[in-house]
């Protein structure tokens, strides 16, 4: 091999070398939408994000196979024991995809001959689901006046979350109406007309019935 | 003179000898450009040191006594970054410069010129240093750059203009060693003696390939990161700045993609000079040559693979955390082999104990146990409580100065006479050598109760309950540094005289260099030796 020939290869591999030195120079710029690339195409998120997924191991994949997944959602309807009304679902089990808005319909009928005001109390079942469903608009967030043999139609407008853990694929969400004004007609407590309020009387005379309500809500809100 | 000569000269044509300073500033030599690498180095290696020294005293017991925390902080950035670009990488190199020529029978490196512009940018870059730690001083010089020598943001965009002077710092350093890498590898791979495969070179020169390799890969990445930090602080773009859309978090991505595989390039060459040290004192070849290039190989491809794990607190994806731990752990598998492959060389070999082995036969043992630590914080779980600790950098400190310091240690012993031409004195190397061990023991090993009680790193007072472990580790530090006034003396004393030293130098030295007389001639293998 001459002198020439060697300084050429050489010359040759240095520059190699260099250009592979430059290239990773602008590797390091490239990185920069390189990684919001990667992280978008490869689903990546920062453990942030994933964190109410990851509540259960299964909640790993939750994310990702939102992609076609159905969620059963049953509908069961209660009253309490005071309260003269009939109340029933409309449909009574939903397939629905996670995030996409549902509107269901729920009848309610006042048995009584009195004006009755009442409130849904709902709950989820398995609980874990709860944060996952949402409620844009329920009959739930407001007292419900119905007069005497009166029928009403209710909306529920909601949604399951895609964050959904895998591992749930059905649940059940319950309502139990709960009467609020116990004294105003005097039907069911006949006798105990007076001064107070509906709401005094309320408090008066169940305290502790009514607190349960409220962390319902509350916590269900 | 010289560069006329060599403008017109070929491979053979160098044969002038520049006198005076023109021999060195102008050095095409490997021989003197290796041996203003090691001078070079070996400043460095005392001035990072002396900043360790003032660590140490500052921390020697709670309360600030002897500096403000902003000075602290900006010690501790310096005496990272002038250990690992001052001393230990120009260290590394240096032997690189002597010894690759002299193993692979070439007359010189293949590109001499570029040769000696690595080493005077090393040089600049040196300065460039200095300036950043001075400018401070100078009135309207603004903070010092106390960011730690990982130069996060949005601290590092914040500092005063010394960090402007880091960033050209890290430019200058990081086109020195591209250039020095660039020469190695066309050397290793076209300048070696007739019949010399790549599967016959020495070890040492094997380490220096992978190593030259990923310092190509690496260090344009950092110089990429510290030019997009200069940007955002001079020229509005918002590469690390959140509110303008940035990602402050993308520079701790690009500074550990080159900062990971940093580690390795610290470690390899000693590891290679280590491989070349132990089969000569156990009298054996090394066991598993090929198994040793594979699990470098192996080593620093995986390598540039992980560096995350320096990032676990930063809140990726499970997913994400979980494939950086595993590919972290999976590390310990080519080093493993190189630790065993070495035992297995000592195996039933016709041991001394020379300086040089008994640093050879303590990095096994020390460098191990930093392993160990490392597969510790290897550990998601685990690391998000040791996370800036003491227990990081007692770690860090057990797997560099055995993985990287000691072995340039043992280089330096094992490879002065071949350089000097005369025996280094055994009996004060061998003090050197004690005291390294106690003084380095002393310093770390408290370091990692101190991390695991729960103290910070990177702080200049603490918490009086952790005065006793940090008086020991500063008493360590003191006893450490000065045994390099003993290592200093030593390597003066060597190039003034002594006992001659053979050309093999030591019983059974394996290889062309040792074929050479000690000390070489200036230009070695003219006509290239036939290996068969």
């Amino acid at each position: 091999m001459s002198a020439t020939v060697a300084r050429g290869r050489r010359s040759r591999i240095a520059l190699w070398l260099g250009a592979m030195a430059a290239a990773m120079f602008f590797f390091g710029f490239a990185l920069s939408p390189l990684y919001t690339l990667i992280c978008n195409v490869t689903g990546m998120r920062t453990s942030a994000a994933e964190a109410p997924a990851t509540r259960t191991a299964a909640g790993q994949a939750g994310g990702a196979a939102a992609v076609g997944r159905l969620v059963t959602v049953r509908f069961d309807t209660n009253v309490s024991r005071e309260l003269a009304w009939e109340f029933k679902p409309l449909v009574r089990k939903v397939e629905v995809a996670p995030d996409r808005m549902t509107e269901v319909r729920f009848e309610v009928k006042n048995l009584s001959n009195e004006t009755i005001v009442a409130r849904a109390v709902p709950a989820v079942t398995p609980w874990e689901a709860t944060g996952y469903f949402v409620k844009s608009e329920c009959f739930c967030f407001r007292e419900q006046t119905l007069k005497p043999g009166e029928t009403a139609q209710l909306p529920l407008r909601f949604k399951v979350t895609a964050g959904l853990p895998a591992g749930i694929d059905a649940l059940t969400l319950s309502y139990t109406f709960m009467r609020r004004d116990v004294h105003s007609g005097g039907a069911t407590t006949p006798g105990r007309g007076g001064s107070a309020t509906a709401d005094d009387a309320a408090v008066a005379v169940e305290p502790r019935a009514r607190n349960w309500i409220e962390t319902l809500t509350s916590a269900s809100s | 003179m010289s560069v006329l000569t060599a403008a017109h000269g070929h491979d053979a044509g160098h044969d002038d000898h520049p006198t005076g300073w023109r021999r060195w500033l102008l050095s095409t030599n490997h021989k003197d450009i290796g041996t203003m690498y090691l001078v070079f180095s070996l400043i460095m290696l005392l001035l990072g040191g002396a900043f360790a020294m003032l660590i140490r005293a500052e921390l020697f017991q709670p309360g600030i006594q002897l500096m403000s925390p902003d000075f602290f902080n900006n010690l501790v950035t310096n005496h990272a970054l002038i250990m690992v670009f001052g001393a230990v990488m120009p260290a590394a190199a240096g032997m690189a410069n002597w010894m690759l020529p002299m193993m692979i029978g070439a007359p010189d490196m293949a590109l001499p010129r570029l040769n000696n512009m690595s080493f005077w940018f090393l040089v600049a870059g040196g300065l460039m240093l200095v300036v950043s730690m001075v400018v401070p001083l100078i009135p309207g010089g603004g903070t010092p750059v106390n960011t730690g020598w990982t130069m996060y943001p949005p601290l590092s965009v914040q500092v005063g203009m010394s960090m402007d002077f880091l960033i050209f710092t890290v430019h200058l350093l990081g086109i020195s060693s591209i250039l020095a890498s660039i020469n190695i590898i066309v050397t290793i791979l076209n300048c070696r003696a007739p019949g010399m495969t790549m599967m016959k070179m020495p070890i040492f020169c094997w380490a220096w390939l992978i190593t030259a390799f990923l310092l190509i890969l690496i260090m344009p990445a950092l110089a990429g990161a510290v030019t997009m930090l200069l940007f955002d602080r001079h020229m509005g773009t918002s590469f690390f700045n959140a509110a303008g859309g940035g990602d402050p978090v993308l520079f701790q991505h690009l500074f550990w993609f080159f900062g990971h595989p940093e580690v390795y390039v610290l470690l390899l060459p000693s590891i290679g000079i280590v491989a070349t040290i132990v089969p000569t004192f156990a009298r054996k070849p090394l066991f598993g040559y090929a198994s040793m290039v594979g699990s470098m190989i192996g080593l620093g491809a995986i390598g540039m693979l992980v560096w995350a794990h320096h990032q676990y607190t930063i809140g990726m994806s499970l997913g994400a955390v979980t494939y950086f731990m595993i590919g972290t752990i999976l590390i310990s598998i080519p080093v493993g082999l190189m630790v065993f492959n070495l035992i297995a060389t000592m195996w039933r070999g016709a041991m001394t104990f020379e300086t040089p082995m008994l640093f050879a036969i303590s990095i096994l043992v020390l460098f191990t146990f930093g392993g160990c630590t490392g597969i510790m914080l290897a550990v998601i779980p685990g690391d998000i409580q040791y996370h800036d600790s003491y227990f990081v950098v007692a770690h860090f400190h057990y797997a560099l100065i055995p993985g990287a310091l000691l072995g340039l240690y043992a280089g330096t012993f094992y490879w002065l006479p071949k350089w000097t031409g005369h025996m280094y004195d055994e009996k004060l190397a061998k003090v050197f050598f004690w005291m390294v061990m106690v003084g380095f023991n002393l310093t770390f090993f408290p370091q990692h109760f101190l991390g695991l009680a729960g103290m910070p790193r990177r702080i200049v007072d603490y918490s009086p309950i952790f005065t006793e472990f940090n008086m020991l580790s500063s008493i360590g530090a003191f006893i450490f540094g000065a045994a390099h006034f003993v290592f200093v003396y030593v390597i003066v004393k060597t190039i003034r005289g002594g006992r001659k030293a053979t050309n093999r130098v030591w019983d059974n030295t394996e290889g062309l260099e040792w074929t050479l007389p000690s000390p070489p001639p200036f230009h070695s293998f003219s006509t290239p030796p036939v290996i068969d």
